[in-house]
């Protein structure tokens, strides 16, 4: 578990509770989490560290979790993306996986999906795509 | 007053039979006066209240009257006739008047006057005199000298006795009278305003003492004029001299006549004859001061004595005088004033501009216009011709009106039948006795029947035997209230189908308001009512589609506080795995737990609220045209999924108790659950059934099959708890819902997968009583 506090993940979600609850989660777990209830509040964070996994919520005021993906690998990051969402949409899952995120979860799913996932992102090489 | 009779008359005698006479003179001599009508009615007022009136027990008033001058003198007449009036009207009891004439103009009385007055003496000796009445001053001048002698004591009244001479005069005692005035200078006045342009006067005199009076105060004035006129006196000239000098004048002169009672020649006259001879000649207008009447002689006017008014006032001094009152206490009389009097003939005449006359004056001898002469016939006749024009114009005008509203009946009825027979509505009408006794073309044309066969009652034969009660009952119960009314009702068209008619009628009132039946109109309503239905359903997919939101927002509102709760609930999981659990975390993450669910049940009640519609409104249902909407609503959606429907309702199903709007949604809810579970079967498997039955006496169930994949059995029992959902999209309220509205009705449901694949679900509700 101490092995894993040096994994920086950022959570961003515009539902505070979800922020807060996940960050529990992760924190349990060994996992450093930050959290941000925006994609502009994660763009703008400037000591914003080097994370090594990003759980986005699809819909987001403003930015979107998409159009945040979209924005960094367009500037060139490699940082691997979660998608944690509420809603099962089979068009946004495609876009999300096109898009080549390690993985798309449900808000219902249990925590260890979420923490198994992000693991999964962090093995280099192995980039399931679910 | 008795007193004073005593006091005046100290000796009391018995009147004799002579004393009667002379009031029959008084009498007769009155009647040959001019105004004899009066005259006579004063003489027969004396006569008849001789005998009877006052008592007979008091003695008469005994009154002398002594005219100084000719007292058939037309002035003199009047201001006795007004004198005798008075005194007669005023006093309580017989009046006796001795008159006497002094004729001092005509007779001077210098040879006479002794024996005169010896014969007076010896006249009244024998009769109490109980007041002398003076007229003119030279009855007054008589009276002073002779009274003592003849009438000793007796109090004098005089009238008729120039201003002047009055106020410059003391009286003896027992002395009062009524003046006169001549209001020359007035008069003058008038004439030059009359005749403003005048340059000439002439002033026309006599030479009797008074006459030469007269002349001087006329002098007297002109002077102050400050020769405005130019004046020439004819004052010494025979009266046929006077005649021609005024024929020579023009008229634009002015004649002045005063009096001339006697002329140069020493000739007298009655000032009026004289006057009456220059008017007949004159070349220029008149002017006089005294008096103005009817035979009279013609002048153009004057401010004249009133002689009327001279008298009466004379008399009621007498009657005061008589009554006892002291004459030293009462002075003599200021003059009545003059008034202004013209002759409408003279102006005429002259040509005097009728409007330079000052406004209070008089105008007598108006030419009397042919209205004023014969007003009473022309009335009459005028009368006569009005009402014989009214009478005809009357009985003209109700004759046309009578024709004219009988073809405006005509016209009337013809315009109605026109426009029934062509309006695009049908209409009838029908009489008092509810038989109908007309209808429109339209109505004929729409049953396809004749006039004959509707007419009566027969219109009842093509009215739906259904809506006949409603129709025919509500027809007759409208002739009890005779009120306006408006019935739906289905009427058989000439092909054999019914149509939906809105029928509106309003009583018909007669021009007396009694009742004559009604007229009514018929639209024909189908469309309108096929709208209604098209309507009720866009109401109710509208109604259906919203529940769908409702539960996707509720779904969508949900997924957060739950998702929340679960990784909270998760973490505090893991901690309390922990060595040493971090409790200040946990307890932070119960109270996020706590605060999240009761977010979620915010939510829930607020969702409960939206979808808290309306009450229920059980009403005697059949199912198969409630359920077949249904399926119509979905039909195309259906057909587009390549679903079929087969809809096995028996048609002698009982009717059941329900609302209407909640069992179409129910209905709606399985079918679309149903169709939803045929997703996933290939085309020609996707088949949905809606049967119902007779369960027992009380109930009827209704299943909802498809042939899709089924439930899970382990969800079997979960199925209609809320939010559950064996789909991926949260439609999980729809079952919810089915349940709750199919317990509201009583009734129970049910799930279960059947035996070759697909599931049923089923649901009981109650018959209708």
């Amino acid at each position: 578990m101490d092995t894993s506090t040096h994994i920086y993940v950022a959570v961003v979600d515009d539902e505070e509770s979800v922020c807060r609850s996940l960050g529990r989660v992760l924190r349990a777990a060994g996992i450093q989490p930050v959290t941000y209830n925006s994609a502009e509040e994660f763009l703008f964070d400037q000591k914003r560290p080097r994370f090594d996994c990003l759980v986005l919520d699809v819909q987001l005021n403003g930015m979107s979790g998409l159009a945040l993906h979209q924005h960094l690998t367009e500037t060139g990051s490699t940082t691997p993306v979660i998608y944690n969402t509420a809603h099962d949409e089979a068009d946004i899952r495609d876009k999300a996986k096109q898009m080549g995120c390690a993985a798309y979860l449900l808000k219902s799913q249990p925590a260890e999906a979420v923490l198994s996932a992000i693991h999964q992102a962090l093995q280099p090489g192995d980039t399931n795509h679910e | 007053m008795t007193t004073t009779q005593t006091s005046d008359s100290p000796s009391t005698r018995s009147p004799r039979a002579a004393a009667r006479s002379p009031g029959l003179i008084e009498g007769l001599w009155l009647v040959k006066g001019w105004n004899w009508v009066t005259s006579l009615l004063g003489a027969v007022a004396i006569l008849s209240a001789s005998p009877g009136r006052a008592a007979e027990t008091s003695e008469p008033w005994r009154v002398v009257i002594l005219h100084g001058a000719n007292f058939f003198l037309p002035s003199a007449l009047i201001q006795d006739q007004a004198m005798r009036d008075a005194v007669t009207t005023g006093a309580h009891r017989r009046v006796e008047f001795y008159p006497e004439a002094l004729e001092t103009f005509r007779l001077p009385s210098a040879n006479y006057e002794p024996e005169y007055v010896a014969l007076l003496k010896k006249k009244y000796a024998d009769i109490k005199v109980d007041l002398v009445i003076a007229v003119t001053a030279y009855a007054l001048d008589f009276t002073e000298q002779y009274r003592d002698q003849l009438w000793p004591g007796v109090p004098v009244v005089f009238y008729s006795v120039s201003e002047e001479l009055v106020r410059n005069r003391t009286f003896p005692s027992g002395y009062t009278g009524q003046s006169i005035a001549f209001d020359i200078n007035g008069t003058i006045d008038l004439a030059l305003r009359l005749q403003p342009k005048t340059r000439r006067m002439v002033v026309i005199g006599g030479t009797a003492d008074a006459d030469q009076y007269r002349v001087r105060h006329v002098a007297e004035y002109l002077r102050t004029l400050d020769g405005r006129v130019e004046t020439r006196y004819l004052t010494n000239e025979p009266v046929q001299e006077l005649v021609s000098h005024v024929q020579a004048l023009g008229k634009n002169d002015i004649v002045l006549y005063t009096t001339v009672f006697r002329d140069v020649t020493g000739q007298t006259f009655v000032p009026q004859d004289v006057l009456r001879s220059l008017s007949e000649a004159a070349g220029a207008p008149i002017y006089w001061f005294m008096h103005m009447s009817a035979p009279g002689p013609e002048f153009v006017g004057g401010h004249l004595v009133d002689f009327r008014e001279q008298g009466r006032r004379a008399g009621e001094l007498a009657l005061r005088v008589l009554g006892g009152e002291n004459p030293d206490r009462i002075p003599a009389q200021p003059p009545p004033p003059a008034r202004i009097v013209v002759n409408a003939r003279q102006l005429d005449r002259w040509g005097i501009d009728e409007k330079r006359l000052p406004p209070n004056a008089t105008v007598l001898f108006r030419e009397p216009t042919f209205w004023e002469r014969y007003a009473l016939s022309v009335s009459i006749i005028m009368a006569i011709i009005v009402l014989q024009t009214w009478l005809i114009g009357h009985l003209l005008v109700q004759r046309r009106r009578r024709r004219r509203m009988e073809s405006e009946i005509r016209e009337s009825e013809r315009r109605f039948r026109s426009l029934a027979d062509n309006a695009p509505i049908m209409i009838w009408m029908s009489g008092p006795d509810q038989k109908c006794t007309y209808f429109n073309q339209r109505w004929l044309d729409f049953t396809g029947r004749s006039l004959a066969e509707e007419l009566g009652d027969g219109w009842v034969a093509n009215v739906h035997p259904d809506d006949a009660p409603i129709r025919v009952d509500g027809y007759h119960k409208a002739f009890e209230t005779r009120a306006p009314f408006t019935v739906e009702y289905r009427l058989r068209r000439n092909d054999g189908d019914y149509s939906w008619i809105l029928a509106s009628a309003a009583p018909r009132l007669g021009g007396d308001g009694e009742f004559l039946g009604y007229v009514g109109s018929c639209l024909d309503i189908t469309d309108r009512k096929q709208m209604e239905e098209v309507n009720r359903d866009l109401a109710h997919a509208s109604r259906v589609s919203m529940m769908g939101q409702l539960a996707a927002a509720l779904a969508h509102e949900l997924n957060q506080p739950l998702g929340a709760i679960l990784r909270n609930a998760e973490a505090g999981e893991m901690l309390m795995r922990q060595p040493q659990p971090d409790y200040e975390e946990v307890n932070a993450i119960l109270t996020d737990i706590r605060k999240d669910d009761q977010r979620a049940g915010a939510v829930i009640e607020r969702m409960r609220s939206l979808l808290k519609r309306r009450d229920l409104q059980f009403e005697s249902l059949a199912l198969k045209p409630l359920f077949d909407q249904v399926v119509e609503l979905v039909r195309s959606d259906l057909q587009a999924r390549q679903i079929t429907v087969e809809m096995a309702i028996p048609p002698d199903l009982p009717m059941v108790r329900g609302d209407r709007v909640h069992l179409q949604q129910v209905m709606l809810n399985l079918v679309a659950n149903g169709a939803d579970a045929l997703n996933g079967n290939p085309v020609g498997q996707r088949q949905l059934a809606v049967r119902a039955a007779r369960l027992n006496a009380a109930t009827v169930e209704v299943a909802v099959h498809d042939t899709g994949h089924g439930i899970p059995e382990n969800k079997l029992a979960d199925l209609f708890e809320p939010f559950y959902s064996t789909k991926s999209h949260g439609m999980g309220m729809g079952l919810s819902i089915v349940r709750t509205i199919v317990e509201s009705h009583g009734g129970r449901i049910t799930a279960e997968n059947n035996p070759d694949g697909g599931a049923t679900m089923r649901f009981t509700l109650r018959q209708a009583e």
